[in-house]
């Protein structure tokens, strides 16, 4: 646990500049809630080379630091929802070993949207809202999946890292 | 191979949620339209009713001519005027929140209002 904080820190302050990265890229499509979702990468990172628990935590602390560097109060709930249920349900796939990585980010990304959408339908209790919900599930799946392609790229070298770290402590 | 059929199994459901959430706000729209029509003139509302129950409306303008609204299946259209332009009859018929036709020549505006909020007005990103 003593070195996971180290590497936690490490993640965090990787999905916080991803997540400034993500604001800087015009990434529009007139429709609120599609984004990139790159912080995405550090969370399925974190699954895969620290822990579960550890994965949830930096979701959330990633939700809440990012709300108040990027965003606003309602932004927060907004996150936080969307980022709670897309870690649970990709450490749950992670944890059956079942599937592709990018299939595990695909279902993450959509999940992540559906909590965000959920939070917004709850405070403004408009239906239009949900005509927007198709859209959101399947650019949830693309940009899920494009995460996903990227992390499994990345892991290798990451875990190399990691591990020759560990050796020298 | 097994994980393939997982992965597969999982995008399905996904696309198959998007496509029932595309679906299912369109046809229960379809059920509960409670739009209502209202008629405007000079600035006064003079009547409302309901988009759903079919009639025709007649109404008579100051100076003695008149427009027919057909209020069918949801929308509703100027049939005949007698106004010199003819605009109103030309315009296309309105269903949707807000949407309007306008009669110029009699200062008549019938325009759609529904019972519930169909945009947002706002939104943060």
């Amino acid at each position: 646990m003593k070195g996971n904080i180290a590497y936690l820190g490490l993640l965090l302050a990787f999905a916080l500049i991803l997540s400034y990265i993500e604001a800087l890229i015009p990434f529009q499509f007139g429709i609120p809630g599609i984004k990139l979702g790159l912080t995405n990468l550090a969370v399925i990172l974190c699954i895969y080379l620290i822990g579960y628990r550890e994965a949830l935590l930096l979701t959330l602390s990633k939700a809440v630091i990012c709300g108040f560097l990027f965003g606003n109060l309602t932004m927060i709930f907004y996150s936080l929802s969307g980022a709670f249920f897309s870690c649970i349900i990709m450490v749950v796939m992670a944890k059956s070993g079942k599937f592709h990585l990018p299939v595990i980010s695909a279902a993450g990304g959509v999940m992540h949207n559906i909590g965000q959408i959920a939070v917004a339908y709850l405070t403004v209790k408009t239906y239009g809202i949900l005509y927007y919900i198709p859209m959101l599930i399947l650019s949830g799946l693309v940009t899920g999946i494009l995460i996903g392609i990227a992390a499994t790229l990345v892991m290798p070298y990451i875990k190399k890292v990691i591990v020759k770290r560990e050796g020298n402590l | 191979m097994q994980k393939l059929k997982a992965d597969i199994f999982v995008i399905g459901i996904i696309l198959i949620a998007a496509l029932l959430f595309f679906i299912i706000p369109r046809v229960m729209n379809r059920q509960s339209e409670n739009g209502e029509v209202e008629f405007w003139q000079d600035g006064k509302l003079l009547y409302s009713y309901s988009l759903s129950e079919d009639r025709i409306v007649s109404i008579q303008a100051s100076d003695g001519g008149y427009n027919l609204v057909l209020i069918n299946g949801g929308s509703a259209r100027v049939t005949d005027a007698d106004c010199p332009d003819k605009l109103c009859i030309r315009q296309r018929s309105i269903s949707e929140n807000g949407e309007s036709i306008i009669c110029l020549p009699h200062k008549l505006v019938v325009q759609i209002t529904s019972g519930k909020e169909s945009d947002l007005d706002a939104v943060a990103n």
